[in-house]
């Protein structure tokens, strides 16, 4: 079974005292046995996406297969959002994360709505916050308006409630497993909706690995189910693209 | 390596997918390697704690390797005393527990204050939910007040982990509980280094969150072995004063052989 994680990220973290250098992250992976993650530098969160697009590409093609890009621009610029957006998916970048929730951005805003669109046309896998009370709902309606493939991160077993009203009808959207903390949450959820609909990711090396893998490796899963979830759907979503 | 689950809750919330009856915290922290644990009502934490105690104590007594936490309202001091008498004078209870959903806007409260002094009498630790940085501020304050009594933090703040590490470094009569959704690398081995191994414990928080997402964080901080086993087991004998067999736990204490 192929392990990928698809949320980690590397560079310097302002929010509190964290090492999530590369060396650190490269470390991580390989102590876990990690086969492959989706990475991007923090750089592009915080102060400038193209430069902080340019890290992710360089210690992606230096690390060979255990790192994948993802890509992320930021509306609040919006010069070069597009431009950017057409660049990287040259360059072969499918997944693509957007940080409202850090850059105090709305994702109703028309800015958001040049750059959803530009993901899309760029066929696009995107992954969104969604950790807060009615986040998956809001951010199932807005990526559906442009048929965006979204991964809701950071979704807790106590909105258990709004995934089961959300997910029959937004096909578009899967689920990070990470916060679920429950294996009896994540069976609930892949009974429900296919196990095609969640996928492995750790936010680390900000986060302990350990505590989202265990959730899925505890899980009473079929060998087939398991492999879905911890690397097989991610795998294939950055194939297809959205 | 025994372990020792200091914070579950009998009765699950609504939004779960869990019972949280006995027999499924029996077979889920079994699983989980875990050998003993202490239980507060779900129901107390949110609804009628008076009701939730007398279900913890219906469903515990007569049972080895697993103890009751006493839930309390400062909404209702003097029912609360009430309570602390009626289940603290016995063996079973262990702790006094202060949920954060039914104590209103501030920890630091009048309310609150008069159950503690009631406390003070018995000795048991206090474990105090703390989500926020004003929690862990406020219960850092009750516990400079109260110092014959040693205040746990129950989820070390939540997010605001670090506010609660600093805040609790110079309290001595202050424990840190590891237990919350917030995984941040690596709080354990910050909070280790800040008020020591013997200042740390873990707690599942089973069925809010799952034993495993709690372990996990014990299982990837970069602390020695040794300390490991303070958090997991030997803190937590130490602080509840428990008699443990070696019986699974809830097992019937009449079903245990020999004499």
């Amino acid at each position: 079974m192929s392990i990928v994680d698809a949320h980690t990220l590397f560079g310097f973290w302002p929010l509190r005292r964290a090492d999530i250098s590369p060396e650190t992250l490269v470390r991580t992976l390989r102590t876990h046995g990690i086969d492959r993650a989706l990475t991007l530098s923090t750089h592009g969160i915080f102060a400038d996406f193209a430069a902080g697009n340019d890290e992710t590409m360089d210690i992606c093609s230096r690390a060979g297969d255990l790192l994948a890009p993802v890509g992320t621009v930021d509306p609040r610029r919006f010069m070069g959002t597009l431009d950017e957006i057409k660049k990287r998916r040259d360059q072969g970048v499918k997944a693509w994360r957007l940080f409202p929730e850090l850059q105090d951005w709305s994702l109703d805003s028309a800015h958001a709505d040049a750059v959803l669109r530009g993901l899309k046309e760029a066929g696009a896998v995107l992954m969104l916050d969604a950790s807060a009370p009615g986040a998956p709902t809001r951010v199932a309606k807005r990526t559906a308006e442009f048929g965006l493939t979204t991964i809701l991160l950071g979704v807790s077993g106590a909105l258990m409630g709004e995934l089961l009203a959300l997910l029959d009808e937004a096909k578009h959207v899967l689920v990070e497993t990470r916060r679920l903390a429950d294996p009896e949450v994540l069976v609930a959820l892949g009974r429900r909706f296919g196990f095609e609909r969640l996928v492995f990711g750790t936010a680390s090396p900000l986060q302990y690995v350990s505590s989202s893998r265990l959730a899925v490796e505890t899980a009473p899963l079929a060998d087939d189910q398991r492999a879905l979830v911890m690397g097989a759907n991610i795998e294939r979503l950055l194939a297809e693209g959205s | 390596m025994p372990v020792i689950d200091i914070h579950a809750y009998l009765g699950a919330p609504p939004e779960s997918v869990r019972q949280g009856n006995l027999q499924e915290i029996q077979r889920v922290l079994t699983a989980s390697k875990i050998n003993a644990a202490l239980l507060a009502s779900g129901r107390a934490a949110t609804g009628d704690f008076r009701r939730g105690n007398e279900q913890v104590q219906q469903a515990l007594e007569g049972r080895v390797n697993v103890f009751g936490l006493a839930t309390v309202n400062p909404s209702y001091p003097n029912e609360s005393a009430e309570e602390l008498r009626r289940r603290l004078s016995g063996t079973l209870f262990r702790g006094v527990k202060v949920a954060r959903a039914s104590a209103g806007p501030r920890l630091f409260s009048e309310g609150l204050r008069a159950i503690l002094n009631a406390a003070r009498r018995y000795g048991r630790p206090v474990l105090v939910e703390t989500q926020s940085e004003a929690d862990v501020r406020d219960t850092v304050l009750l516990a400079k007040e109260f110092h014959a009594l040693k205040f746990v933090l129950l989820g070390m703040g939540g997010e605001h982990w670090e506010s609660a590490i600093g805040a609790c470094e110079q309290q001595l009569n202050t424990i840190l509980e590891i237990g919350s959704l917030d995984a941040d690398c690596d709080k354990v081995a910050d909070a280790v280094a800040a008020v020591g191994p013997r200042r740390v414990m873990f707690g599942s928080h089973f069925p809010t969150l799952h034993p495993m997402y709690v372990l996990g964080m014990m299982r990837d901080a970069a602390i020695e072995d040794r300390d490991r086993e303070r958090i997991l087991f030997r803190n937590a004998v130490e602080t509840f004063e428990l008699d443990l067999t070696n019986a699974p736990l809830g097992t019937p204490r009449s079903e245990l052989g020999g004499a």
